[in-house]
């Protein structure tokens, strides 16, 4: 049985959940946000919706819990959260992905720099603060958030507020205008996509972006298969740039929202694999 | 030059006085400091980094820098009341999400931030007991629940037992003798004294709590390299490990990335930080 946790709200376990029961396979939802209500956690099992649910039952858990902010008005609940998380991560076989091993998204820079690379390259990146822009090299960049907290990312030179003062870290990166290709590994096999788009963050490309199957020579597969590992991810999406031949990383999610991409192709493999993994084949 | 970070913490503030004592000369970063008042210009490529943190007349090139000292875990959100209140989080994360990409860039870095601290699974004790009995390390028994009917059932089963109202330990050894209605956990107790291991890269100093005293102990050599095998599993350079000595047998009971070397036997402190400036000195 495979089990499934995080929010109702979820684009990607409503999108897997389908792909599973259309196959057959025997899984269970466990909502985040009925914690208390229909879902309690007993030291063995768990009971959703009245039924019990032994922890050794599970073949395999895609684990998609979303942090709540803290000061919800129950307090229960964070901390019913954090027991569920931890149950989860301490007591479950199989785990896509344990939260550990989902930290160093926390930190995008602090991600990039451990990972092994051999023919990946990274992009020339630059952090200030309380500094002038003045200060950035002289090619174009675009600018993100550190942490995980999603921002869109913006050419600098199209940004109202190029000439002030960064009070806060902000990260600067080489802008590589190349061909955007998200990797998602699912233990030793990649998919590849290409994304075709007018803009520079093609996710806000509501109408022009095209997905289309992309064939990532080996060497590069075996990279992207070698940074999972090391990052004990079983399952992963990676933000490459192809630009003159070279590729070069942006970030590795350990929680992709991989629906995403293969809502727009011809297939379902993704999930094929997927399905595989946490029925431990 | 040695980077201080931290937020005014006693073992921080202990082991500068340690270094003013001996006159070795260190430069104290605070997080108030860093957010208010450094200039940060950090570049990085594929051949590595280039730091520069200017503040006041002072300028941190961070190929200088020979160690850097890290008791800060995360900042607190009250830094951040300049900034407009939905603001605050984004700015916080922000800036942790750099400090922890600076501090682990950093080669001589005591301790990094691992990813078990910033996940903050090191801080729960089911973690923590899982990833030492898999380490060969004894444990004590321990149940978590959100039922407090099952909880009152186990805590039956368990005779004596400590309870836990969250899954983070708090260094409370007592022993309960109630359950309410916001018991979530229950750890076996174990009568025994308390031991505490600090643990610096290679080396070890264990200490007794016994008939309301200190004493320098010393550990089995099994037991040692167990312990350095535990704190390279989990990547930290630096670590107290708290046990319970029952009868035959040590029994760990948690783990800190963040130790209280004051914790430690007075005889044991200076040679600690003796052994913490020696490795912060030398690249």
């Amino acid at each position: 049985m495979i089990l499934l946790v995080g929010s109702n709200k979820d684009r990607v376990i409503k999108y897997l959940a389908e792909f599973l029961i259309n196959n057959q396979k025997p899984v269970v939802f466990l909502n985040q946000n009925k914690i208390f209500d229909s879902v309690l956690v007993f030291n063995n099992f768990f009971k959703i919706n009245s039924i019990e649910y032994p922890y050794d039952k599970f073949t395999g858990v895609l684990n998609r819990i979303v942090n709540v902010a803290q000061d919800v008005s129950c307090k229960r609940i964070p901390r019913a959260l954090s027991l569920l998380s931890c149950v989860i991560n301490t007591k479950l076989n199989n785990v896509i992905n344990r939260v550990q091993y989902c930290a160093s998204n926390d930190s995008k820079l602090y991600q990039i720099t451990t990972l092994t690379k051999k023919d990946i390259r990274i992009p020339k990146s630059q952090v200030l603060a309380k500094t002038s822009l003045s200060k950035l090299q002289d090619v174009k960049y675009i600018f993100k958030s550190l942490g995980s907290i999603r921002s869109i990312v913006t050419e600098h030179e199209h940004h109202s507020y190029q000439n002030t003062l960064t009070y806060e870290p902000v990260l600067f990166q080489e802008l590589i205008l190349g061909e955007n290709i998200r990797v998602h590994v699912i233990k030793n096999i990649c998919f590849a996509t290409l994304i075709k788009s007018e803009k520079i963050d093609y996710r806000y490309d509501y109408d022009k972006r095209v997905f289309l199957d992309y064939n990532l020579p080996k060497i590069i597969q075996e990279e992207c298969i070698l940074i999972a590992k090391n990052m004990s991810l079983t399952f992963c999406g990676i933000d490459l740039i192809k630009y003159q031949g070279f590729y070069y990383i942006l970030e590795v999610n350990p929680s992709p929202g991989y629906s995403f991409y293969e809502k727009n192709l011809s297939h379902q493999d993704i999930s094929k694999a997927l399905m595989n993994a946490l029925s431990n084949l | 030059m040695i980077l201080i970070l931290c937020d005014g913490d006693i073992n921080s503030t202990s082991f500068m006085k340690y270094l003013d004592e001996r006159s070795i000369s260190y430069t104290l970063i605070t997080p108030l400091k860093i957010i208010n008042e450094i200039a940060i210009v950090d570049n990085l490529t594929s051949d590595g980094s280039v730091c520069i943190w200017q503040y006041q007349d002072l300028k941190i090139n961070f190929n200088d820098v020979t160690g850097l000292y890290n008791s800060l875990h995360y900042i607190d959100i009250k830094y951040f009341s300049d900034f407009v209140v939905e603001d605050r989080a984004y700015v916080q994360n922000e800036w942790w999400a750099y400090l922890v990409y600076r501090i682990n860039d950093f080669q001589n870095s005591i301790n990094p931030i691992t990813r078990e601290v910033m996940s903050g699974v090191l801080y729960q004790y089911p973690f923590v007991y899982t990833t030492a009995y898999n380490n060969g390390f004894k444990i004590p028994k321990y149940y978590i629940s959100h039922s407090i009917e099952e909880i009152r059932v186990l805590a039956n089963q368990l005779q004596r037992y400590i309870t836990k109202n969250t899954i983070y330990f708090d260094n409370n050894f007592k022993e309960s003798n109630s359950i309410n209605n916001d018991t979530i956990g229950l750890i076996e107790y174990i009568d025994g004294n308390v031991i505490f291991v600090h643990v610096v890269d290679n080396k070890i100093w264990t200490t007794i709590y016994r008939d309301g005293g200190t004493y320098p102990y010393k550990i089995s050599e099994s037991q040692e390299t167990k312990c350095f095998e535990l704190i390279q599993r989990l990547k930290l350079r630096v670590a107290e490990l708290v046990f319970k000595q029952d009868a035959n047998d040590l029994v760990l009971h948690y783990i800190s990335a963040f130790p209280n070397w004051l914790k430690s036997d007075a005889s044991y402190i200076p040679h600690i930080y003796k052994t913490l400036a020696a490795k912060l000195i030398n690249k």
